[in-house]
């Protein structure tokens, strides 16, 4: 007689689980420290652009020198940009208006034309990038 | 025996699983019930497209080319926009024409009656911010100025300030007739939709998706396809409204260039766009990134895949 009462557990799990299948690529929660001439970056940006261009960009804001967000695996182009006031200037361009004028302080070789890499898979989900202005 | 007799009642057990039974069912549809009211809004929010890409023809039809991005170096009404210009052309005339009678150097300043009407034709029922004011700087003359839920393609790169063509339909003085649709009007993409932060007019934002009195150079008149829609990259333009808004994050740049909005909606897993050809495509999230590239431009000789 063969005991029918594990297989009828299995039964009712497999139809409780049915549907909870994972979609769309894994994401991993990447972690990591930003800093600029040795010192933490403040309040920025980090981006990873997919290397081969077939898929979105991750983002995420960086915090007191850390940053962590949602990215998909892959082999990573990095963008790091952080903004600062420009003491002393004013921004007109809508009339009526002075608003503090404001700049990208991080070097272009680290965002707009970046040289940063960064691969993200299951056993690397972290990185550091330690930035210079020369 | 029991089943021989005529009988007269269920038993307790029969009512419980009749009971189980429709507890189940319930349970079922309960949930699909609240899915259907997000298809019926984005029906409608797909409806607004057809509306304004059949507006856009006619536009066309008229004066032998489509309307400008925006414009700022007229006489009047600088920074005035596509969505102004549309007007006549989705039943909007007698507003119009009351816009037409003010003479405001810039269109931050126009009548506040114009400014503020918010027409139901430029609103997605799935944003809930809406109707919605702001994109368009704080409170000037009156008014806080509409902002709207639908934007006009600029291409596939980021949206500079300067007169340059920008590769899309649309984009600052642009002039773009349908003989400049080489790609074909059915791979190139004219108006989406984003998100407008918020109802109120708070922050004083410059520039957010739908800001159409006054936040166009800042990039409140269009989008790009730089990257995929409902991106968790931040948009970039002048002022955010807010910048940690859930599903539109932002980042305020405070100067002219370097603008970036990306097409962004509360509709599960994409977003809507009406194609050049007039008609309207649920674009997915997860497109393929050198597809949505090519819907962007008009011109950019590109194989369009399957989308």
């Amino acid at each position: 007689m063969i005991n029918v009462r594990p297989l009828l557990v299995l039964l009712v799990a497999t139809l409780l689980l049915v549907g909870c299948a994972p979609s769309g690529p894994p994401m991993y929660t990447v972690t990591g420290t930003v800093t600029f001439d040795g010192q933490p970056v403040a309040a920025g940006d980090i981006l990873f652009r997919d290397a081969t261009g077939q898929t979105r960009s991750y983002a995420g804001k960086i915090v007191n020198g850390e940053y962590s967000f949602e990215s998909s695996p892959g082999s990573k182009i990095v963008e790091i940009s952080a903004m600062r006031d420009v003491p002393g200037k004013v921004d007109t361009s809508n009339p009526g208006e002075e608003v503090p004028l404001r700049e990208q302080y991080i070097p272009a070789v680290y965002n707009t034309e970046t040289t940063l890499t960064a691969d993200i898979s299951a056993d690397s989900r972290s990185a550091d990038f330690s930035l210079t202005s020369d | 025996m029991v089943w021989s007799r005529s009988r007269k009642a269920f038993t307790l057990v029969e009512l419980l699983v009749v009971i189980a039974i429709i507890g189940v069912l319930v349970a079922l549809l309960l949930p699909a019930v609240q899915a259907a009211r997000e298809a019926a809004r984005r029906a409608q929010c797909t409806n607004n497209l057809k509306q304004i890409g059949l507006a856009l023809h006619n536009y066309h039809d008229t004066f032998r080319r489509f309307p400008y991005g925006y414009i700022e170096t007229t006489e009047l009404h600088r920074r005035t926009t596509w969505m102004q210009e549309i007007w006549p052309f989705i039943e909007l005339g007698t507003l119009y024409d009351l816009y037409m009678q003010d003479t405001s150097l810039w269109i931050m300043d126009v009548n506040p009656e114009v400014r503020d009407a918010q027409p139901a034709a430029f609103q997605c029922p799935s944003d809930g911010f809406q109707p919605a004011f702001g994109g368009s700087g704080g409170r000037r003359s009156g008014a806080d100025g509409f902002q709207g839920s639908y934007v006009v393609c600029t291409g596939k790169d980021i949206m500079y300030y300067g007169t340059r063509d920008l590769g899309g339909m649309f984009y600052r003085r642009s002039s773009v007739t349908f003989g400049d649709i080489i790609d074909g009007t059915s791979n190139t993409l004219m108006v989406s939709e984003s998100i407008v932060r918020g109802s109120h007019n708070a922050n004083s934002g410059w520039g957010g998706a739908g800001g159409y009195w006054g936040g166009a150079p800042h990039g409140g008149y269009g989008f790009t396809t730089l990257e995929p829609p409902n991106s968790p990259v931040p948009d970039r333009v002048y002022q955010c409204k807010s910048e940690l808004f859930p599903r539109a994050p932002c980042i305020s740049t405070l100067n002219t260039d370097d603008h970036r909005n990306f097409a962004r909606s509360y509709h599960p897993g994409g977003v809507n766009a009406v194609l050049a050809d007039g008609s309207v495509r649920f674009i997915t999230d997860t497109i393929a990134l050198p597809t949505y590239h090519a819907l962007g431009t008009r011109s950019g000789m590109e194989v369009v895949g399957p989308f």
